[in-house]
């Protein structure tokens, strides 16, 4: 979080975290597609020659004037392969929530569960308070055939009925919206908490 | 560990830009950007205008991060300092200040490197006057009724209005 006072702007920081290829990047790719050029950066994406990502992906978001604050958001993924942890740690230095992405495909439930660990254990690592800190959850890839049921999706997890997640189907834009718009109301929230 | 709580006044922003001004003076400089280690632009210059500061910002954070990494995995063990890339038409060095803070400058080939490195090291010293050398933490209190109950609202409504 950075607050510039003189220009009224509220700078925040947006994490889309997951294990490989559970849609991260769809996430950002459908958000800049589908959100007016005026009110977004160009995307930026570090690949690898297989098409993955490598370092991150980034995309700032502005939310227009809001009684006076200008509100920004600068939504980063993190790369998914096992052997990029050192980088997925990096990003999330100075994050003020993270939606984590989850895979419903059946194959997915260790890369799913081995991803929540290690982020709660780098938030953890950089003093986060993970009970309070805003993780948003998305079940992506609902629209394959024979994903997963929501129940077992939590099961893996071992969620509270209380935690909400999102069905999402990120290729088409199904939940995209609804997972970000959740992110960024929960980090605002936070944020007004600590002014 | 830098953390993730970084707020400055209208006196401070104003003073750090004055601090980068004399930068944007000399010949040769295209940017200079005072950011934060996750990527947050705080000011700059930007002689030539038109560059896209966010993204920037974004990968300049990431350079030093990523370099940093490279150093701990060949054995380092202490912060980096100063990363500097020569690029055909362009010269880059980010400097690391204190913390949580990174100073960014862009210059022309033509500008001597000796230069570039005396100019970060002078304004690098003068912005920690500013903000001070530990981990940042609020530094400034919030305007009154700046996030006052309805902003939430107020901001819920303006999401939905754009998607």
């Amino acid at each position: 979080m950075f607050i510039n006072w003189g220009l009224g702007e509220l700078n925040l920081k947006i994490v889309y975290y997951g294990p490989a290829l559970s849609g991260k990047t769809a996430n950002l790719q459908y958000i800049y597609a589908n959100t007016p050029a005026n009110l977004r950066s160009e995307m930026v994406s570090l690949k690898t020659q297989q098409d993955r990502t490598l370092l991150f992906d980034f995309l700032q978001l502005e939310m227009g004037k809001v009684k006076d604050l200008k509100p920004k958001f600068k939504l980063y993924t993190v790369p998914g392969q096992v052997y990029y942890a050192a980088s997925r740690r990096l990003i999330l230095q100075g994050v003020d929530g993270v939606v984590f992405v989850a895979d419903s495909q059946a194959g997915r439930k260790v890369d799913n569960v081995e991803s929540w660990f290690t982020m709660e254990q780098h938030l953890i690592e950089m003093r986060y308070d993970i009970t309070t800190f805003p993780i948003i959850v998305q079940f992506n890839k609902r629209d394959i055939p024979h994903s997963l049921p929501i129940a077992q999706m939590r099961q893996q997890f071992g969620f509270e009925e209380s935690r909400r997640c999102f069905e999402a189907s990120a290729l088409r834009g199904d939940g995209v919206f609804e997972t970000l718009k959740t992110a960024m109301t929960q980090v605002v929230a936070q944020v007004q908490q600590k002014i | 560990m830098f953390g993730s709580q970084f707020v400055l006044s209208a006196a401070q922003i104003n003073t750090l830009a004055a601090d980068l001004a004399p930068l944007g003076q000399q010949p040769g400089v295209r940017l200079a950007l005072l950011l934060d280690l996750s990527g947050q632009e705080i000011v700059y210059i930007d002689s030539y205008g038109g560059l896209l500061i966010p993204s920037i910002a974004a990968l300049a954070a990431g350079d030093m991060m990523a370099t940093q990494e490279v150093g701990r995995l060949l054995g380092g063990s202490r912060n980096c300092n100063l990363i500097i890339q020569e690029h055909e038409e362009l010269m880059i060095l980010i400097a690391r200040l204190g913390d949580g803070l990174l100073l960014m400058l862009a210059t022309e080939r033509s500008v001597p490197l000796g230069w570039a490195r005396l100019a970060l090291k002078r304004t690098s010293t003068r912005i920690l006057e500013v903000v001070g050398n530990t981990t940042l933490s609020l530094a400034a209190p919030a305007p009154a009724m700046a996030m006052d109950a309805e902003f939430e609202t107020d901001f819920a409504a303006q999401l939905n209005s754009i998607w």
